[in-house]
């Protein structure tokens, strides 16, 4: 009869665990090409091979060897995060919102104060990417392109099909509110049950650009949150009673996957959010219905209307590099050369340079899709006069890509779990631990 | 031995000497041989455990060095951080859950492939299968496929007139669908139990049915007292591995545990805190607890043995 040993039985469960505990630890190991300059981004289905042709397309100009590091988004940060904790940082890399103050806050970043204005040419950039370079005063980030932000998306075909008026982009919350309800019971109204909206609650972008309907911010000058506990109870309140009122998706009614489980895609509901306007593409792949744009609500009919405009992804240079006067080329290559333009479409958003985005739709080259998300900055310039605070150090958490608890605060409310207070409370306490 | 030793040293220094020298050589050899492993070990194993027990004292950005911190991590883990007990819940529920369900399944199976059949040989090699595949991404990509909202789990339910919920979507039922993918995979388990059934002697059986023992209570009297220690191997050894379970929640959540921290286990809790929000010191005490939290089971599961596990010997 087989007996295990018990010591055996312990070396042999130990090897196990250290086993484990060591898959866990190592990841890959990315190995440096000598001499090139190392790139390094993220990006989702063609993304990658436009960013890279445009990289290529710099190279050959310019002489100077780019060893090209495009990945998924999933993954990327980690892969990030433990180079640079292993002091191989890529030459150049990709950071997002959430994250990127953390890596100049570190130390990590070289202060672009020498090349921004200079080898990287300003001149003809638009504010609202003038406007998102620095850090307390010094500069870090450059934005590889524009979107609004959130981008609020409907389907006018259904819109047209229910005989609901238009949207206005000038309405004001009670018309949003008014409007999600008219249509929900227009088409439930044909037997399939509907919702205005979709539960936009956990989303970051949107409950930036209520606050900013107020008149407030996201995050303030001094690293704090910019707006109080009212407004996020007002925020978290609004969104409780539409998911009970039939106004937006109830958690019962929400369908996983990605964008094909969209309530836009599925019928379930005709207004949803994207986290920029590239997202536009994603949808209208899997629909033949006119989509279309229209900004967040007026806060009241007293408020001006209040939009976003703003980078999405930004290049940095690493504090190590000892190519950064060949890293400013490319990135100055980046966003004010239309080679450039051309190869990354709207991967990274619309471009940054005024003259060179006047001529991308001049051309008359853009697809239907890509000319509406130009065209959607365009309308949306005029009313984005108030620049975002940079999100400071320790805003992951909160409002990141990652479980950020403004989601999960948001989806405890609507399943029951907890109320509208504790929510607000949680998160308050929990940024006064991140921030 | 002692008298031989005595022999040697009576006969002077010299050849005690030259005994220790052979007993060097010969040690020598031996740790020439475990250089690889043991550099194996001190690199690759004790070094970076020591290394993380460091870390789980520190705030630790993987940005800027470490910085010291005491207790703090430990102190936030169990008091204020509302995720720590859900995540360890979640835990906790898939591994008493799945753990029991996959040794039965396996133990079942095992049963009923432990006959002299046609073929039986292939139906062996292909209920391990699923194990064969392990707890690689692809098996959870397939995974999250079966259970989407259109997915074929809910086109069998349809066909019988059920209409499936958003299996992942629900917090209720997302972490059954890992529970289940667990317990299929119970090809290593049941090719031990195969293993031990087939060590059982066939004169016990013989004899048990001269006594008019039926099929159940040559079950019960028989084969599961013999087969205890092998329950418990599977059991420990399933547990241990089911606690540090991380692909598959990551998978089927996307990275994020959703829905509703449902599907947030300890270690994938661990990884969003380590990688995501920058809190890699943290990261690492919330390893050293796991480990610990491992480790007393275990010890508790050695310590009901006794009272359970068949032992030749008593």
């Amino acid at each position: 009869m087989t007996r295990i040993n018990k010591r055996q039985f312990l070396k042999f469960s130990g090897s196990a665990i250290a086993a484990g505990a060591l898959a866990s630890v190592l990841g890959p190991i990315g190995a440096r090409a000598a001499g090139s300059l190392t790139v390094a981004w993220w990006g989702e289905g063609d993304q990658n091979k436009r960013t890279a042709d445009a990289m290529t397309a710099f190279a050959k100009n310019s002489g100077i060897s780019i060893d090209p590091q495009g990945t998924n988004f999933n993954g990327y940060f980690d892969r990030l995060a433990t180079q640079i904790a292993g002091g191989n940082a890529p030459d150049v890399f990709q950071v997002y919102l959430a994250s990127m103050a953390e890596y100049a806050k570190r130390g990590t970043l070289a202060p672009l104060d020498d090349y921004l204005g200079k080898t990287i040419d300003t001149t003809d950039w638009e504010d609202a990417a003038i406007n998102s370079v620095s850090l307390d005063g010094t500069k870090f980030f450059v934005p590889l392109g524009l979107s609004t932000q959130p981008a609020i998306i409907y389907d006018k075909t259904v819109f047209d099909s229910v005989g609901v008026t238009d949207l206005n982009p000038n309405w004001t919350l009670d018309e949003f509110k008014e409007t999600c309800l008219n249509v929900a019971k227009a088409l439930s109204a044909s037997g399939k049950k509907a919702y205005g909206c979709n539960d936009l609650g956990g989303q970051q972008t949107v409950l930036e650009a209520f606050v900013r309907s107020k008149g407030k911010n996201m995050f303030a000058e001094d690293g704090g949150l910019g707006f109080t506990k009212d407004d996020l109870a007002e925020w978290y309140t609004l969104w409780d009673e539409a998911r009970g009122n039939g106004m937006a998706v109830p958690p019962e009614a929400r369908k996983q996957g990605g964008f094909e489980a969209s309530p836009i895609i599925t019928g379930t509901a005709p207004i949803v959010q994207a986290a920029s306007a590239k997202g536009l593409q994603g949808y209208q792949s899997l629909t033949k219905n006119d989509l279309n744009f229209n900004p967040w609500p007026r806060y009241s009919k007293d408020d001006e209307r209040v939009e976003l405009v703003t980078p999405i992804e930004w290049m940095v240079i690493s504090a190590n590099s000892d190519q950064k006067d060949e890293a400013a080329e490319l990135l100055n290559f980046l966003t004010n050369d239309a080679a450039a333009i051309a190869a990354m479409g709207i991967s990274h958003g619309v471009p940054v340079n005024k003259k060179l985005r006047q001529q991308v739709m001049d051309a008359g080259k853009l697809s239907d899709v890509e000319r509406k998300i130009y065209q959607n900055t365009a309308d949306a310039l005029p009313y984005s006069t108030r620049p975002r605070v940079i999100y400071p150090a320790g805003s992951a958490p909160l409002v990141g890509p990652t479980t950020p608890l403004i989601n999960l605060l948001n989806d405890q409310i609507a399943f029951k779990q907890i109320d509208v207070k504790t929510a607000v409370d949680r998160f308050f306490s929990e940024a006064d631990r991140n921030l | 031995m002692t008298q031989e030793l005595g022999a040697e040293k009576s006969q002077g220094k010299s050849l005690w000497v030259t005994a220790r020298d052979k007993r060097a050589q010969t040690n020598g050899a031996a740790y020439a041989m475990l250089t690889p492993w043991l550099i194996g070990f001190f690199c690759l194993t004790a070094i970076p455990m020591l290394a993380s027990l460091y870390l789980s004292f520190t705030d630790y950005s993987l940005l800027s060095p470490p910085e010291w911190v005491g207790l703090e991590n430990y102190q936030y883990m169990f008091n204020g951080d509302y995720r720590f007990w859900p995540a360890l819940n979640v835990t906790v529920f898939y591994v008493f859950v799945s753990v029991p369900l996959a040794t039965v399944i396996a133990l079942l199976v095992a049963l009923g492939l432990n006959r002299q059949l046609r073929g039986v040989g292939i139906l062996r090699s292909v209920y391990y299968l699923p194990s064969l595949l392990g707890g690689s991404v692809a098996v959870a990509i397939m995974w999250r496929e079966l259970f989407d909202q259109n997915g074929l789990v809910n086109n069998v339910l349809g066909f019988f007139g059920i209409a499936g919920p958003a299996w992942l979507a629900v917090p209720n039922s997302a972490p059954w669908t890992l529970v289940f993918l667990h317990a299929w995979q119970f090809g290593s388990p049941m090719v031990i139990f195969l293993a031990a059934l087939k060590q059982i002697p066939a004169d016990l059986y013989e004899a048990a049915e001269l006594d008019g023992a039926n099929a159940v209570q040559k079950f019960f009297t028989l084969t599961l007292p013999l087969i205890t220690p092998i329950i418990f191997f599977n059991v420990v050894m399933q547990m241990i591995v089911s606690f540090q379970a991380f692909t598959p929640a990551f998978v089927i959540s996307n990275g994020t545990g959703a829905p509703l921290d449902s599907t947030l286990f300890y270690t994938l809790y661990l990884y969003i805190e380590g990688f995501g929000n920058f809190h890699m010191g943290y990261a690492a005490a919330m390893a050293w607890v796991l480990l610990a939290i491992i480790a007393a089971l275990t010890g508790f599961a050695f310590l009901t043995a006794r009272f359970w596990v068949f032992n030749p010997d008593d």
